[in-house]
């Protein structure tokens, strides 16, 4: 269980706190969003709810999905996520 | 609209009553608190405010005293963190050369780092009438606003718990004017007619 928990460490989410912010971060400027506060919070708390609530293991491909749907007013398909798919990382 | 850079020090009036009821970490080393009222946002349960912690380097100190780091925070510890902030009241947020010090009651400190001209922000405060101020090399008013807060505090500014229902009723003041008279009192501050404000 501990091994595959660090695969997907690997594989999706970078482990250290500020390559995660980092992530994120570069997913609203790529989108665009960080000019947008309130859609920014949206977008944080959907990739809190889809990372800590659902256990996705996000991915920067993924980041980047999540935040244009956030942008152009699309649902979010948190059953898309749930199931652990690898991304690469950034 | 444009952003509008406020004095250095941004102080939360003790009738707006923004404490802490919860909060998460929620990726990386950001985090939220969620202060004031719980209103519904599209199903999910958030803060009538909600301060954001979005910087890289930040510590969290009660009575001085170092007790979360943004290079080590992890859920479980931030759940511990947690417990300090329940039903405290930030009180104010202030920049200070190149620090973002955010103050809650009981002596609880959240301390943000500034390197350099940060080019995103450090830390957000979503306000109850909607207003949103920011922190990166200064704090700023964002000329947007947060519709669901703003909304539900036009249609109900005075529902707010009972002790503050109280105080509100005892001070004779109408909580919206006074917490316009906040912003306001700040964008003056800005213009050095008056460095502080309460």
């Amino acid at each position: 269980m501990k091994k595959d928990n660090d695969d997907k460490q690997k594989k999706g989410r970078p482990k250290n706190n500020q390559a995660q912010n980092r992530q994120v971060r570069d997913a609203e400027t790529l989108i665009t969003l960080s000019t947008d506060k309130v859609l920014g919070e949206k977008f944080k708390r959907t990739i809190e709810r889809l990372s800590r609530e659902m256990g996705a293991n996000l991915g920067f491909k993924d980041l980047i999905e999540i935040g244009t749907r956030i942008k152009n007013k699309e649902t979010i398909d948190y059953g898309k996520y749930k199931i652990i798919e690898t991304t690469s990382d950034k | 609209m444009g952003n509008t850079k406020l004095s250095k020090q941004l102080p939360i009036s003790s009738l707006v009553m923004l404490r802490c009821w919860g909060g998460e970490l929620v990726y990386g080393s950001i985090c939220r608190f969620e202060l004031g009222k719980k209103i519904d946002d599209d199903g999910l349960t958030i803060g009538s405010s909600t301060l954001w912690i979005d910087a890289d380097n930040w510590i969290i100190k009660q009575n001085n005293r170092e007790i979360a780091s943004s290079n080590e925070i992890a859920v479980d510890s931030f759940y511990q963190v947690i417990t300090h902030f329940l039903n405290q009241k930030l009180k104010s947020i202030e920049k200070n050369k190149n620090k973002i010090k955010i103050s809650f009651e009981k002596k609880l400190e959240i301390i943000i780092s500034i390197d350099e001209t940060p080019e995103f922000d450090l830390m957000t405060l979503f306000m109850p009438d909607g207003q949103i101020v920011y922190g990166r090399d200064n704090l700023y008013l964002s000329g947007q606003k947060s519709e669901v807060r703003s909304q539900i505090w036009k249609k109900s500014p005075l529902k707010l718990p009972i002790d503050n229902e109280q105080k509100i009723k005892n001070s004779g003041l109408n909580l919206q004017n006074k917490f316009t008279l906040i912003i306001n009192s700040m964008k003056l501050a800005n213009n050095n007619i008056r460095d502080n404000y309460v």
